[in-house]
This record gives structure tokens, C-alpha cells and sequence, in this order.
């Protein structure tokens, strides 16, 4: 008989009541969940009232008086919005799209066929994300612009072209280049259900009689299209609010999407002053689009487990034999490194070597030099910058792993009143974008600026990242927790250890992999967001993304890509941890 | 014999409260010390629940549990003493082993949670180890052990608490079938040897018929019928132990007469006598024969009171045993043999169903 639980761990560590003293208990049993969930309230909910409550205000700040729905007349009714809100569907969708077809194509040759050396390949496919997109976005510039992107010039000079074959200031440029930054995401969603496929049920089928085709058509898909329509879901609420590419790169092109223009309202109005108040209604409408998105994505996740197909039976998958398309297989996974690793690092190295902008040849390897590297570690504004990075990187990475383990031990294993309203508080930042995040707290902390004076700071931007990558910490830690045998728990509890005691010998070292894992995960990714801490850059907060940021946009590539590839080896190196701490934190479990 | 364990109207609604939802509806039972109790019953009959309130790691709807003669749960009294702090120790049905520990940390813990001293910690874990073949594993982590070992482990840890009652939650299910005979021996040597008072769960009749002093037999919730093993399998009351316990044929009833210590009962196929039923009979009788139970002889023995005539419709042979299966009246009556003497299909054979073996149990014929 299975065990059932019903919070046993809390049940068994409830004290012993006298009626008196019952109702007391009840109250205190209250007090975690209160406690967690004010703080959760504050990074979540504030923000995102004081950010709509603004939309309606007619001087764009929360606490100014007055009712107005003057923004949401301005923002909807410019003549400009349906171009905007096309051309954001169009990246959105455009970029899904390419990297749901690159991630569906590699998942199937790693997990499913007799491709050569997968193991290699299926660790190399996560180096992209040693690469933020906005630096593939300024590599791909280096590669791809029309007057002086190295591989026009080369082409152009080859053929004696007059005009240059590609152009990446374009939509078709904008989306190439985010689908290909989409690709280990849709990988990471994907590969799972590919790998835990039963091969007994494809057995089946063949038993039954059926063709490859109608395997594929009848058994194959059926049973993966749950997970193929999350990945979907997700790549598009992520690609609708991503800013880096299309900041990056759709300026020169005059391609606006949703999070270019608030920046711009936000940065370089026309008056002057932030139009806080038309950003507040523009953000609304996508966050209603989002909270829906992120509703459908949470329901088919649901469904993508109810498929799960893992029996605990060990199995190996069976693994289709490609034959004489296994060539054609392994150039296209070779082509797909090209493109997304290789062409990017390449170009972004060769530009950090030189003095100034030039086109890669051989004579002007003469003019190779390490100034830029040497600047990095010389310049006042790199080395606050690099510091600035460092420390917001830790404190978000602890925070967030802290918050997100006690989220999951309150939840899922305590099962405490109020758990699953703290589990869905965790999870709801996933529907709202950087750049939004980083808006509202400028609400949050122009007005409370007398009460926690920490805008400008770096601390505002450690506030940000920790909402930010709050969702993926307690995913990660619920699941985690789910997994761990409650009898664990139990047995400690009966082997007469108290809660403290359980928490400490049992529990933590039990979840110190996983928590390793979210910790290092979160570190890497607060290194390489942008959004959010350009939206609350000050004098004070510079950090390494918004420093590259602000090297590109002033005409100073060389220097960018130094930057670059330093930010690159570190992110490579942090990555390769996470890898190892994630393949611990499944030993236990 | 002292009253270790006594549990009294135990209940536990889950859920809508239907029976589907399981849990337990004000179940009795109790153990002596030193006794061997087992609770048995189908998947979801409320066992496993009924074994974790009385470790108190679910909290029961309402009723009362005693362990060692305290009060550690009572619904109307408002009482609810911690898992920690009752007199109990766990085995679980996962092991529950926990996997970043060594064998030794593993044992060690429950004594660590008593804040013992290193010296004597060492010296009561060395001598558990001993006692269950473990010596020379203390180092060994906890992820390198076989099934085996790591159930081993599991009873150690029960086992040093020295806990007066110790509950072992389906503790042999995940083994493979000749380890798990082993270790059902072991266990009982070790209960024995070591004098606690052992709450066994599990669903496997045979298990509980081999370690057990008393079964008692769960179904929905309820408690059905206690009993030692062979008054459950040689005089159940009640049809669903008939059928719980070791094989069945369950026929319904009436009776024809009563004597002083005989009734005569009518089956669908014949009148035989009983000697075996219970002093509450009901309105709804069956009559159970076990087929080990039916004894075959030549149609042409002589008749000798208690004996019917019938015809071999079915014969399973599996070598050290035949199952026959005999018409008799129009219905057809399970009988088992040695493979001493074979009957063939079409036979004439007299049944002899001896009055002793022929139990009347309350309850109807269907499951």
C-alpha cells in the first residue's frame, strides 16, 4: 500500500494541546506562512499595484492624486500601436518557431538516434547559454551588418557583390538571432520526455503492426505533444517580453517591440521625463496577456507529467539507426555549433584583439593587441562595474536560494496553511518580463524612497533579479522536495530527532545538491541579465551586461567585446559547475 | 501478560469520507509485550493508517491510542503526544535509508537525537550491527548497499532506540522471494530475542501466518476478526477472513438441525454436518471448506456418515500437488491432493468432509 501523507512531518511535530492551548497552535501554525508570504507579497504584488495603480494616475506616480485613463487612450490609440504590437507577435512567434524547430531537431538526434559522440554533444548544446543573447546579438552585428559584418565583407569581396547578402538590422535578423539564443531552453524542456519515452510503447506498436510513419504520427507525437506545446508556451511568453536582441539590434533597423519602446519611454523621451504613467499602461495589457500565457503553460506542464512516462523500470531507449542520413545528421548538429557558438566567439575574440574596428585578414593580425584586455583590469569603471556584478550575483544567488527552500519545505513538506497561495505567489514572477520588473520598482522605490532609500543602488537591482529568478528556484527546490521520500522525514521523526534537528541532518544535506545547483544557476544568470538593471541603472549600479551595453551603444565595439569574452569564460566556468552540481543533486534522489 | 498497546475507536477520515478515500474508521485493537501483531488486509483497508497514527506521523479524526501505558493520543481528551516523544520505533517500506550517511551514522542517529555520549553510541551501534549482520559495514555508505542490507540497516535503527513498541510498515515487500523468506525468520528471531512488542502491516497472508502471534484482519477501515494464525485459518467467523486467509471454497447455508456441539447444515450440492462455528451466528451463513481440507476416496469405500459422491471434472497437476475440482449435485467442489494417488477426469470418487473442517461463517458467499 502506498504511503499516503498528509503533511505527516507537520502532523508529527505538532505539539501536544490542552483546548487552550489549541487554539493557540493554530495561530502560530499560521505565522510561517504569514511571515514567508509577506515577503513574497512585497517582491511580487507591490511592484505590480504600484505600477497599475501609476497607469492611472495623470502624473505617472503612484501616491499623485487624481484618476485619469488618459494613459491607456494614449498608448492604445497612437496610430503606431498596431505596428508595434504586430511586430512584437511577429519576433515573438518568429523566434519560437525557429528555435522550437532547432531544439525539436537536436532533442530527437541526442535522445533518439545512433548520432556519433552524443554524449559530448548533449553537454556542449548548454555552452549557448555561456553567451547572453545580448552578446550574440552584438557578435551577429560584428558578423552580419551590412556595411562592416566580417562575413559580408567576405562574401561580398568574393563574389563581387555590390550590395552585402545579408542584413541582421532586420526582422528575419532579429529573429534569427533570438531563435538561436532560444535553442538550449527548448532543448532543456524537450529532451526530458524524448529520453524518458518508454521504448515498450513503441514496442508495442511496432508489434501491432505499425509502419515508422504511423509510429511517429500515432504513438511518438500523441504521447510528446504535451511537452512540445509547453515548450511552445514557454519560449513565447519569454520571447514576447525579451529585450536584449531587439534592443540590440532593432534600433538601427526602427523595429520597436513592447519592451524596446517602454525602455525608450522610460530612457529617452521626448520631453525629458519618464512617461511612467504611459509605460504603466502599456505593461498592463501584456501582463493580462502573460498571467493567461502562464496560466495555459502551468496546466500543460500538469498534463506533460500526467505523460510522464518514467516507470522507475530501468531502461535504454531505443535509438533509431539513421543510416545514410547520418552524415547530413551530423553536419546539421555541426552547423548548428557554427552558428550559436563558434561564428559568435570568433567574431566577438577577433574584435577584442584589435585597436579599432577592422575586418578580419591576415595583415591586420599585425595589428593585434591585448590593450583591451589590459583596460579591463586598469579601468575604474570596469572594475566597480565587475565588483557590482559579483556581489549583486551572490546576494541574489543566496536569497533566492534561501527563500526558495524555505517556499518548498513550507509547501510541499510542511504543507503549512496558505502553502500552495506561496507556492503560486513564487511561481508568478515567470509572467512578468525584466524590463517590467524593473519599471515597477522604480515606482516602488521612488515612492518609498524616504523609508528604504536603496534606489540607484546596487540592492534595487538584487531586488529585481531575486523576483526574476525567484520561479525558477522554487520549481527547482519544490521539485526537488517532491522527490525526496517523505519516510526520510519520518523515519527521523521516529527515530525521536526534533524539528530542528531534522531540518539540519536530514533535510538540508538531503537538499544541499539541488540547492547548490539553484544557487549557482541563479549566480550565472544574474551575471548576464541586462533588462532589469538597465532599467534601474543610476550613477551608482553600473554592472557588466549594462557596461557592454553602453560600450556597443557608444561606439565602442573593441572594448564590448573584451568585455565580452571575459564575461563569456566566466559564465562557461560557472556553467560547468552548475552541470556538476546538478548531476549531484539527482544522486538522492 | 501487560497491556502495551491498546487502540481504541481509531479513526481517520481523509477526504469526502467515502470508503474509496480509505482511512480508518474506528478500529480496536491491542498488543501485549513481547507480542507479535500483525495487521492485515487488502490495499487501502486502513492498515498502514492505522500503523503511522500510532506512530503519530498522521493525526487521527478521533479515538485513543495507549502506548506503554500512556496516553498518546485521544481525540475527546485533547491530547497529542509528538512522534518524538512517544515510545515507538519505525521500520519503513522504502528503508528509508537516508543516503547521505554512512551505515554507522544511519544506526547512530536515534541515539544522537537522545544526545548520548560518543563512547557508548559506539559501543550500542557495534552490538546492533552485530546482531543483524551488519558487523564490519559501519563505514560503508549508505548508497552502496544491496536491498538486503539496506532493510538490515532499517531494523537496526528501529532496533537500538530500544523503543518498547516497534512498528515495521510492510518492511519485507520491496525483496525478492527467497530473501524475503530469510529475512522473515531473522525478523522474528530478532523480536524474540530482543522482547519488543512488534506492530506488523502488510497485505501477504502467508507472511502474517508464519511471524505472527495475532492478526488482526482489516477490511474498509474496520476491524473484521483477530485471532492467532490457526484459529483464523482452521475457525474464521466471518466470510471475508474465510476468504483472506489460505484458500476457500464459500458455499451458502442453511441449517437443518443443531445439536449439542453439531449442526447439520444444507449446501447447494448436499447436507453435511459442522463442528466449527461461531457462537454469534447471523442471519446470512456460509459454509467454508478449505479444498486441502476434502478428503478423497475409491466411490466404492464405504460411506461412513460424512461423505458425498461425485464425479473428477478437472484435474491441475503441479507435481507435488493435484487440484481437482468434482461435481457434485450439479456444483463443482475444489479438493487438493498429493500426487500419492491420481484421479483422472471422469472418476467416481466419495468426498470425505470432515465435521471439524467444515466451518460456518457469518456472512454471505460473495466477496
Amino acid at each position: 500500500m502506498a504511503p499516503r501523507s498528509d503533511g505527516s512531518l507537520a502532523a508529527g511535530l505538532a505539539p501536544s494541546a490542552s483546548p487552550g492551548r489549541r487554539r493557540w497552535s493554530s495561530v502560530v501554525r499560521w505565522v510561517p506562512s504569514l511571515a514567508i508570504g509577506a515577503v513574497l507579497a512585497y517582491l511580487v504584488v507591490v511592484p505590480i499595484a504600484l505600477m497599475l495603480l501609476s497607469s492611472v494616475r495623470p502624473g505617472g506616480f503612484p501616491l499623485d492624486p487624481g484618476l485619469t485613463l488618459g494613459h491607456y487612450a494614449s498608448v492604445y490609440g497612437d496610430p503606431g500601436f498596431p505596428a508595434l504590437l504586430w511586430a512584437t507577435v511577429e519576433f515573438g512567434v518568429g523566434s519560437s518557431v525557429v528555435a522550437l524547430a532547432i531544439g525539436l531537431g537536436l532533442a530527437w538526434l541526442i535522445e533518439r538516434t545512433d548520432l556519433p559522440a552524443r554524449g559530448v554533444v548533449r553537454v556542449l548544446i548548454l555552452l549557448p547559454m555561456a553567451t547572453p543573447p545580448l552578446l550574440m546579438a552584438i557578435a551577429w552585428a560584428m558578423l552580419l551588418s551590412p556595411r562592416v559584418g566580417f562575413i559580408n565583407q567576405i562574401l561580398t569581396d568574393a563574389f563581387g557583390l555590390r550590395t552585402a547578402p545579408f542584413n541582421i538590422y532586420s526582422m528575419l535578423g532579429l529573429i534569427f538571432v533570438q531563435g538561436l539564443a532560444f535553442v538550449p531552453t527548448a532543448y532543456l524542456i524537450l529532451a526530458p520526455s524524448f529520453r524518458n519515452f518508454d521504448p515498450s510503447f513503441e514496442e508495442a506498436a511496432m508489434t501491432s503492426g505499425a509502419g515508422t510513419w504511423r509510429l511517429i504520427r500515432r504513438i511518438l507525437l500523441p504521447v510528446l505533444w504535451p511537452s512540445i506545446l509547453s515548450a511552445a508556451v514557454f519560449l513565447l511568453m519569454v520571447s514576447l517580453v525579451v529585450f536584449d536582441v531587439p534592443g540590440t539590434l532593432g534600433t538601427p533597423a526602427h523595429i520597436t517591440v513592447l519592451s524596446t519602446r517602454i525602455y525608450y519611454l522610460v530612457s529617452d523621451s521626448p520631453g525629458g521625463i519618464p512617461l511612467y504613467g504611459r509605460v504603466g499602461a502599456l505593461a498592463a495589457l501584456f501582463l493580462v496577456l502573460l498571467l493567461a500565457l502562464a496560466s495555459a503553460y502551468h496546466r500543460l506542464t500538469l498534463q506533460a507529467q500526467r505523460y510522464r512516462t518514467v516507470t522507475g523500470k530501468a531502461f535504454r531507449p531505443r535509438a533509431m539507426r539513421l543510416g545514410r542520413a547520418r552524415p547530413a545528421a551530423i553536419l546539421a548538429v555541426i552547423a548548428y555549433f557554427l552558428l550559436s557558438v563558434a561564428a559568435p566567439v570568433a567574431a566577438l575574440v577577433w574584435m577584442s584583439l584589435m585597436p579599432y574596428q577592422t575586418r578580419i585578414s591576415w595583415p591586420a593580425l599585425r595589428l593585434a593587441t591585448f590593450d583591451n584586455y589590459r583596460d579591463l583590469f586598469v579601468n575604474g569603471r570596469v572594475v566597480a562595474s565587475v565588483a557590482h556584478s559579483a556581489a549583486i550575483a551572490v546576494s541574489t544567488a543566496t536569497a533566492v536560494t534561501v527563500l526558495a527552500l524555505l517556499v518548498s519545505w513550507l509547501a510541499v513538506r510542511l504543507k503549512v496553511p496558505g502553502g500552495r497561495v506561496l507556492d503560486a505567489l513564487a511561481f508568478a514572477p515567470v509572467a512578468i518580463p525584466g524590463v517590467m520588473i524593473g519599471v515597477a520598482l522604480v515606482y516602488v522605490y521612488l515612492t518609498l524612497n524616504g523609508i528604504v532609500p536603496i534606489y540607484g543602488t546596487i540592492w534595487i537591482i538584487v531586488v529585481a533579479y531575486v523576483t526574476q529568478y525567484l520561479p525558477f528556484g522554487s520549481r527547482t527546490m519544490s521539485g526537488v522536495m517532491l522527490q525526496l521520500h517523505p519516510e526520510l522525514e519520518e523515519a527521523a521523526l521516529t527515530s525521536g530527532a526534533g524539528r530542528v534537528r531534522i531540518l539540519w541532518r536530514i533535510t538540508l544535506p538531503l537538499m544541499w545538491p539541488a540547492a547548490a545547483a539553484v544557487w549557482i544557476w541563479v549566480a550565472a544568470h544574474a551575471l548576464r541579465e541586462l533588462s532589469s538593471a538597465l532599467m534601474l541603472q543610476g550613477r551608482e549600479n553600473s554592472v557588466v551586461p549594462t557596461l557592454l551595453w553602453d560600450y556597443w551603444a557608444g561606439g565602442e565595439p573593441t572594448r564590448a567585446a573584451a568585455v565580452g569574452v571575459g564575461l563569456t569564460l566566466t559564465l562557461v566556468l560557472i556553467l560547468g559547475l552548475w552541470q556538476a552540481a546538478s548531476r549531484r543533486g539527482t544522486k538522492f534522489v | 501478560m501487560t497491556v502495551m498497546l491498546r487502540v481504541d475507536s481509531l479513526t481517520k477520515i481523509y477526504g469526502n469520507g467515502s470508503t474509496e478515500a480509505g482511512g480508518v474508521r474506528g478500529a480496536s485493537f491491542g498488543a501485549g509485550a513481547g507480542e507479535f501483531l500483525t495487521l492485515l488486509g487488502p490495499s487501502g483497508c486502513g492498515k498502514t493508517t492505522s500503523l503511522r497514527c500510532i506512530a503519530g506521523l498522521e493525526e487521527p479524526s478521533g479515538g485513543e491510542i495507549e502506548i506503554n501505558g500512556r496516553v498518546v493520543y485521544s481525540g475527546a481528551r485533547h491530547i497529542r503526544v509528538p512522534t518524538a516523544a512517544r515510545d515507538v520505533a519505525m521500520v519503513f517500506q522504502s528503508y528509508a535509508i537516508w543516503p547521505h550517511m554512512t551505515v554507522y551514522e544511519n544506526v547512530a542517529f536515534p541515539l544522537e537525537a537522545r544526545r548520548l555520549g560518543n563512547a557508548e553510541i559506539r559501543r550500542r551501534v557495534e552490538s546492533v550491527l552485530a546482531m543483524v549482520g551488519l558487523s564490519g559495514m559501519a563505514d560503508r555508505p549508505a548508497p552502496f548497499l544491496s536491498g538486503g542490507q539496506q532493510q538490515r540497516v532499517a531494523l537496526a535503527r528501529a532496533v537500538i532506540k530500544d523503543a518498547p513498541v516497534l512498528l515495521l510498515d510492510e518492511p519485507l515487500s520491496n525483496l525478492d522471494a527467497k530473501l524475503r523468506e530469510e529475512m522473515r525468520a531473522e525478523l522474528r528471531d530478532l523480536q524474540r530475542r530482543i522482547g519488543t512488542t512488534a506492530v506488523y502491516v502488510t497485505h501477504d497472508q502467508e507472511e502474517a501466518l508464519a511471524l505472527s502471534d495475532r492478526i488482526v484482519i482489516m477490511h474498509a477501515g474496520s476491524v473484521v476478526e483477530t485471532g492467532t494464525p490457526r484459529q483464523l485459518y482452521f475457525a474464521p467467523r466471518t466470510s471475508f477472513a474465510a476468504r483472506f486467509i489460505g484458500q476457500a471454497d464459500l458455499w451458502p447455508c442453511r441449517i437443518a438441525g443443531r445439536g449439542e456441539d453439531v449442526i447439520t447444515v444444507e449446501a447447494p450440492w448436499g447436507v453435511v454436518h459442522s463442528r466449527c462455528f461461531p457462537d454469534d451466528l447471523g442471519a446470512a451463513l456460509s459454509l467454508m471448506i478449505r479444498p486441502e481440507h476434502v478428503e478423497i476416496a475409491p466411490a466404492t469405500a464405504p460411506d461412513g456418515g460424512a461423505s458425498l459422491t461425485g464425479t473428477v471434472a478437472r484435474v491441475t497437476f503441479s507435481g507435488r500437488l493435484a487440484e481437482y475440482e468434482i461435481e457434485v449435485g450439479g456444483a463443482l467442489i475444489r479438493a487438493q491432493g498429493t500426487t500419492a494417488r491420481l484421479w483422472e477426469p471422469g472418476s467416481k470418487v466419495r468426498l470425505r468432509l470432515p465435521p471439524d473442517r467444515c466451518v460456518i461463517v457469518n456472512g454471505g458467499g460473495e466477496a
